[in-house]
C-alpha cells in the first residue's frame, strides 16, 4: 500500500485547549460512562479521548477540553477520586493540539512515523496522539507549538504527496 | 490481596516548617498480590517514578515493610507487589512518605494482631526522619506534629464545619535535589525570625481548625525556609509574591521542599491555577496542576479475596 496517493490539506495549531488526565480509574463497566456523563451534564465537550492500556486493573483516561470550559471541568473532575475511586486528576493548560487533515492517510502506513520523526528531530515531545484515516492529531507543549506547526507545514502542505 | 491507598501530602506548610502538613485527595496504591520466599521481590510499578521504584534496594515501600518486620521481630516474606504511583516523584508532595506509610501498613496486615495507626506512627516517623508528611499521610487532614527523635506528639486538626478551602497544586517539570534544598537553609536564625514563625504557625493551626480563612495569607508567612528555597527553582519567588496579591487566593506556600507550589482558595481554583502555571511558563518551565480537596481518611487498607 505504501506509495499510494494521499494528500495533506492543512496543518493547524489549536492553542485553546487544556489536557485533563484522570489517573488510576478502576477497570469496571460504567466508570467511563459516569465520568463523561458528569462532564456532559456540566456542558463540557471533550475531544481526543484516550484510555491507556490497562495495567493492574486500572486505566488512565486523558482527553482535551476547550479552555473556556476549564472551570466547569475542574468542578466535575475533582469529585472523581470519591465518585469512581480514581487516584487523582491532573490538568495541563500549557499544551497545544497540532493536527494534519487530508485524505488517504490509511493508504500510507509510514505517515505517522514521518510526522513523529520530524517532530522528534526538533526535540518536540508528544503528550497525546490520535490518528484516523483523515487526520493525525498530536498534543505538544505550547512552547513547542510554533515550531511543530512550521515543521509539518513545510514538509507536508503544498499539494499531492506520495 | 492487600491493597493500601495512601494520600499525597503537602508539608513544611508555610510557617509550619517540619511540623505542619496536609493530606490531599491524590493517591498512590500499593497492591500485594502474593507472598514469596524471604528476600524475593517481584515488583511492578506503574506511573510516577517507575524506573526508580523498580530497584528493590531503594524502593521505599520495601524499606518500610522490611524495617517494620524487623522492628516487630517478624520474618518478612518476599512480596509480589504492584505499585500504582500517581503522586509526582521527588516534587514535594510526599511520595517517599507515601511509600514508607504503605510499606509499614502492609507489614502490619501480616501481624497476628495489627496495630493501630497511632501505634504505627512513631516507627513511620523514625524511618522518614521528620513527621510533617508521614503523620497526615497516615491519619489524614491537617496534622501538627512534634518529634524529638524518639517520642512523637501530634494532633490532627478537626475539619472546619463551615466553608472549606481547596488546594491548588502546581507541579513544574523540574526537580530540586533534597541535598540542595537542605543546604539552602541557614544554620541559625534570629530571635525576631523565630518569633515571626512561631506566631504565624500558631495562627495557621488555629485558623485552619476554626475556618478563619481570612488569616491564611498571614499564617503562611515564613522566614525559616521559603525565602531560601524559593530561589532554587524558576518561579518560586514570583509565585509567592504574585499569588499573595491575587484576588481569591487565601494563601500560598512551597509544598514540601519544592518545587511544587500550593495555593488555597474558596472561589475560583481554575483562575489560581492558570496564574501559577503562567508564571512557570513565562520562565520557560512546563507545569501541570491539580485541584485537590483535603483527604480526611489518611492511609486505608482493603483486603480482597
Amino acid at each position: 500500500m505504501d506509495g499510494e496517493t494521499f494528500t495533506v490539506d492543512s496543518v493547524i495549531c489549536d492553542d485553546d485547549v487544556a489536557k485533563v488526565a484522570v489517573l488510576g480509574v478502576p477497570d469496571r463497566p460504567g466508570i467511563a460512562a459516569h465520568l463523561f456523563k458528569a462532564l456532559g451534564d456540566a456542558m463540557v465537550p471533550v475531544e481526543m479521548v484516550i484510555q491507556s492500556v490497562m495495567r493492574g486493573d486500572v486505566n488512565d483516561i486523558a482527553f482535551l477540553i476547550r479552555t473556556e470550559k476549564l472551570d466547569s471541568a475542574i468542578e466535575v473532575c475533582r469529585r472523581m477520586p470519591d465518585e469512581i475511586g480514581a487516584q487523582g486528576v491532573t490538568f495541563d493548560t500549557e499544551v497545544s493540539r497540532i493536527a494534519l487533515y487530508g485524505q488517504g492517510f490509511s493508504s500510507r502506513p509510514g505517515l505517522p512515523s514521518d510526522v513523529f520523526s520530524l517532530l522528534a528531530e526538533g526535540g518536540i515531545n508528544l503528550e497525546m496522539i490520535v490518528a484516523t484515516p483523515e487526520s493525525i492529531c498530536c498534543v505538544v507543549c505550547k512552547s513547542s507549538a510554533v515550531e511543530a506547526l512550521s515543521t509539518l507545514r513545510n514538509r507536508f502542505v503544498g499539494g499531492l504527496s506520495s | 490481596m492487600i491493597s493500601v491507598r495512601v494520600p499525597a501530602t503537602s508539608a513544611n506548610l508555610g510557617s509550619g516548617y517540619d511540623s505542619i502538613g496536609l493530606a490531599l485527595k491524590f493517591y498512590n496504591v500499593f497492591k500485594v498480590r502474593g507472598l514469596l520466599p524471604k528476600g524475593k521481590y517481584d515488583l511492578e510499578t506503574v506511573g510516577e517514578g517507575s524506573n526508580e521504584a523498580q530497584d528493590v534496594k531503594s524502593n521505599g515501600v520495601i524499606m518500610g515493610y522490611e524495617a517494620a518486620c524487623a522492628e516487630w521481630g517478624m520474618e518478612a516474606p518476599g512480596l509480589d507487589m504492584l505499585s500504582l504511583n500517581a503522586i509526582p516523584f521527588c516534587r514535594g508532595l510526599g511520595s517517599s512518605s507515601s511509600a514508607i506509610v504503605g510499606g509499614v501498613m502492609i507489614a502490619n496486615q501480616l501481624r497476628n494482631d495489627p496495630l493501630s495507626k497511632e501505634e504505627l506512627l512513631p516507627l513511620m516517623v523514625s524511618l522518614e526522619g521528620h513527621p510533617d508528611n508521614v503523620v497526615p499521610c497516615c491519619v489524614g487532614g491537617m496534622a501538627v506534629s512534634c518529634w524529638d527523635g524518639g517520642e512523637l506528639r501530634y494532633v490532627k486538626l478537626p475539619p472546619s464545619q463551615g466553608e472549606m478551602v481547596t488546594a491548588v497544586v502546581a507541579v513544574p517539570n523540574v526537580k530540586v535535589p533534597t541535598s540542595q534544598a537542605r543546604a539552602a537553609l541557614p544554620s541559625s536564625v534570629s530571635m525576631e525570625d523565630a518569633v515571626f514563625n512561631l506566631s504565624r504557625s500558631a495562627l495557621l493551626a488555629a485558623s485552619w481548625s476554626t475556618g478563619r480563612w481570612d488569616n491564611l495569607s498571614w499564617a503562611m508567612g515564613d522566614r525559616l525556609h521559603q525565602p531560601f528555597r524559593s530561589k532554587l527553582f524558576p518561579g518560586g519567588e514570583d509565585i509567592l509574591n504574585e499569588l499573595r496579591d491575587l484576588p481569591g487566593c487565601d494563601g500560598v506556600a512551597i509544598s514540601g521542599s519544592g518545587p511544587t507550589m500550593v495555593a488555597f482558595t474558596r472561589t475560583n481554583p481554575g483562575e489560581i491555577a492558570r496564574a501559577m502555571c503562567s508564571i512557570f511558563a513565562r520562565l520557560g518551565v512546563h507545569s501541570r496542576f491539580f485541584v485537590l480537596d483535603v483527604d480526611q481518611n489518611g492511609a486505608t487498607v482493603k483486603i480482597d479475596g
